[in-house]
């Protein structure tokens, strides 16, 4: 698929054109992720909200019943279940990484082996997130493995 | 299907490993002895019931490390168990002969040893592997053409 970006007029409104034959499952993971990169979600700093891009997320985790984002240096807890997280950005740049943990793939620097077949994740921020057996699957598919 | 793969992987390691540790395990203590076709069909039994081994791994249930490792150092005890006693089973060594017993603890070290040296091996090729994909996930910039920035 080629991608192109042309400049546009001063005053002209971004805009995403998609030139293709059929919606087909790819055309529609790149919409979807395209609307994940634009909506902001909500999380909540101390006792207010916010909202934050999920782009800045580098990891979701599930700690005794609640559920917080990790940004690059703050950490933010979020009103949603994992499962509901793993749903809306289904397609995007994250991915599962174990039952407590959803990893943005765009946020880490590197991967390596760890013990009894499992991977660690090393962010962009220093932090590391271990990679469980049974989640390692879908990182490899993810990276087209 | 997948556990059947690891199996097979470390089965064709370990069985290796054995025909290679067997050898020198007969010169050593049976060096007179004429060795019946029994003794193949032995090391492929001992060798796919140690591979299973790593069955006792629960997929479903993620572990911590400190679990991790004690499954591992419990598949070390259960391989010796398997190997010991089929080893008793099959007459490989007599129980009350220090040295013979001591050369299967020996040799059962350094096979397990070994196929974890292979299998942690293999990860490392696969996470290069994976950080190579990595980079090319990562968003990159190209050139332009005719005015236009080609990205992909």
């Amino acid at each position: 698929m080629k991608i192109t970006i042309v400049d546009r007029e001063d005053g002209e409104e971004d805009e995403i054109i998609i030139r293709c034959r059929h919606v087909n499952e790819q055309i529609l993971k790149l919409v979807y992720a395209v609307k994940a990169g634009q909506e902001k979600i909500t999380v909540m700093r101390g006792e207010d909200y916010i909202q934050i891009a999920p782009g800045d997320v580098f990891y979701f985790e599930a700690v005794d019943n609640r559920v917080f984002a990790y940004l690059e240096k703050d950490v933010y807890e979020i009103k949603k279940r994992l499962y509901e997280l793993e749903k809306r950005f289904s397609g995007t740049d994250f991915f599962r990484a174990s039952k407590s943990c959803i990893v943005n793939l765009a946020k880490v620097s590197s991967l390596s082996p760890a013990f009894n077949g499992r991977f660690e994740a090393r962010m962009k921020n220093g932090e590391s997130v271990m990679i469980s057996r049974q989640y390692v699957a879908v990182l490899k598919e993810k990276l087209g493995l | 299907m997948k556990k059947l793969k690891e199996v097979m992987f470390v089965f064709t390691w370990v069985t290796t490993c054995v025909v290679f540790v067997t050898a020198v395990y007969i010169t050593l203590f049976w060096p007179h002895e004429s060795l019946s076709v029994k003794i193949l069909w032995q090391i492929l039994i001992v060798s796919f019931a140690c591979s299973a081994g790593i069955c006792i791994y629960p997929k479903s249930q993620e572990v911590s490390k400190k679990t991790a490792m004690l499954l591992y150092f419990l598949q070390y005890i259960e391989v010796n168990v398997i190997v010991l006693g089929c080893g008793v089973w099959f007459r490989w060594f007599y129980i009350y002969d220090m040295p013979m017993v001591l050369g299967m603890i020996i040799a059962i070290a350094f096979v397990f040893l070994l196929v974890s040296v292979l299998v942690w091996r293999r990860d490392k090729r696969m996470a290069k592997l994976m950080n190579e994909r990595l980079q090319e996930y990562k968003p990159k910039a190209g050139g332009e053409e005719d005015g236009r920035k080609i990205l992909i």
